[in-house]
């Protein structure tokens, strides 16, 4: 997860250096809301690392 | 974002479909209809036919969307953007994580199945930022010649089939018969997904002129594919195999001298895979972008896909999962948006008077 996490921070910097110029500030408030949530869903299962899988909590929730 | 035509539309959905047909809509078939899925498949061809007819219909004048958004208002129209958005964000992770457990465990152990995930959507990344025309041109191209690879190992494979496996059929299997329609239900649902990108919003004549040829397609393709797989190795041992294709095609033997010709085979499969994330992904983008009002949706790739791969570590721990995943979620979410929700749209469409066919 900190590999995925190290991952994400860098694709932020690169993609964002890129598309920043030129870019509509709604496009970007968009673009960082997207990045911030896939962030933050990281940042619970690095937090909460023995969730059980969302296969077993949908069948769990179906059952 | 640039668009298709309806020819190369329903050629990239014929290959984007070989991927859930070739992982489990064979087992599922021989589980649910026994000897006589392949009977099932057939009568599902008249389902697919509907469908695709009313999804021309529904596509005229402005595409799909667009057309849900003034059947049922703005705002109900933009909700059920959104849920489709989500569900399809679901299905892509679901896609890569069957497509990197069944890699890692069965065809090319060795490596964890993370690596193939990323490699998949570097691929993915680079597609998405690029024309969406030249992947359905590329698309068109790899959808003739994943059908003769597929043709080719049905045809290598009937030395090894079993007449008994597929033969007799009788009216006491009417019941598995009509079983074993659902999972093909579920796999052409992906046609909608697809039309939802939009982009073929002014060729509903010609959707509706390829609508034949691609049923025919499909239904020769799937019941192919279950002959090659129940009629080689019984629906019984079918439905518990991880990978029933894969392993029909494993058995191939030519003149008892030239084996192991899965690994050319693989190459299709894999193509249908990425075939069937990048469509994903491409309707994704469209529903973000007509959401949020923008032109601009390359930019969103990134955040896309690195959630994509965030959910497929999260959606399975195992293959066993990822197929009850597939088996009591996908199946019957993909028929409730990809069939029942059409459906219903031309339903509430004729009685407000906003469908003209």
């Amino acid at each position: 997860m900190t590999a995925f996490i190290a991952g994400v921070l860098l694709l932020i910097f690169l993609d964002t250096w890129g598309y920043s110029r030129g870019a509509k500030p709604k496009d970007m408030a968009v673009y960082y809301l997207l990045m911030g949530l896939v962030l933050t869903g990281a940042a619970v299962f690095s937090i909460f690392p023995e969730l059980p899988s969302l296969t077993y909590m949908l069948l769990g929730w179906i059952k | 974002m640039k668009k298709i035509n309806a020819r190369q539309a329903y050629l990239l959905f014929v290959l984007a479909s070989l991927s859930p047909s070739l992982r489990f809509t064979g087992k599922l078939c021989a589980a649910y209809g026994g000897s006589a899925g392949w009977v099932g498949i057939l009568l599902s061809c008249g389902a697919f036919y509907g469908l695709a007819r009313l999804l021309a219909v529904l596509c005229a004048g402005g595409g799909l969307y667009d057309r849900c958004r003034r059947i049922v208002g703005k705002p109900a129209g933009t909700a059920a953007g959104v849920v489709y958005m989500l569900w399809l964000l679901l299905l892509a992770a679901f896609t890569l994580r069957d497509f990197a457990g069944k890699l890692a465990v069965s065809f090319l152990p060795g490596p964890p199945a993370a690596f193939f995930m990323v490699t998949l959507l570097a691929v993915c990344f680079l597609i998405l930022k690029g024309n969406r025309e030249h992947f359905a041109r590329m698309a068109a191209i790899g959808c003739w010649a994943a059908v003769l690879a597929v043709a080719a190992a049905v045809l290598l494979t009937l030395p090894e089939m079993k007449i008994e496996h597929l033969w007799p059929v009788t009216h006491y299997q009417a019941g598995p018969i009509l079983r074993s329609i659902v999972p093909m239900l579920g796999v052409y649902a992906y046609l909608t997904f697809l039309l939802l990108s939009g982009g073929e919003a002014e060729k509903s004549e010609e959707l509706k002129k390829y609508a034949p040829a691609a049923t025919a397609a499909m239904g020769l393709i799937n019941i192919a594919v279950f002959a090659a797989t129940a009629g080689v190795f019984g629906p019984e041992l079918t439905q518990q195999l991880p990978a029933p294709f894969y392993m029909a095609v494993k058995s191939i033997r030519i003149f008892k001298t030239v084996q192991r010709l899965e690994s050319l085979f693989l190459i299709f499969w894999i193509l249908a895979d990425l075939a069937l994330l990048v469509l994903l992904l491409h309707t994704v983008l469209a529903l973000l972008r007509r959401t949020v009002r923008t032109e601009r949706t390359e930019m969103y790739a990134a955040p896309v896909l690195a959630g994509v791969y965030g959910l497929a570590l999260l959606i399975a721990g195992n293959i066993a999962e990822t197929e009850e995943f597939a088996r009591q979620i996908v199946i019957p979410v993909n028929i409730a948006l990809g069939f029942g929700a059409p459906v219903l749209l031309g339903i509430v469409g004729r009685g407000r008077r906003e469908m003209k066919n």
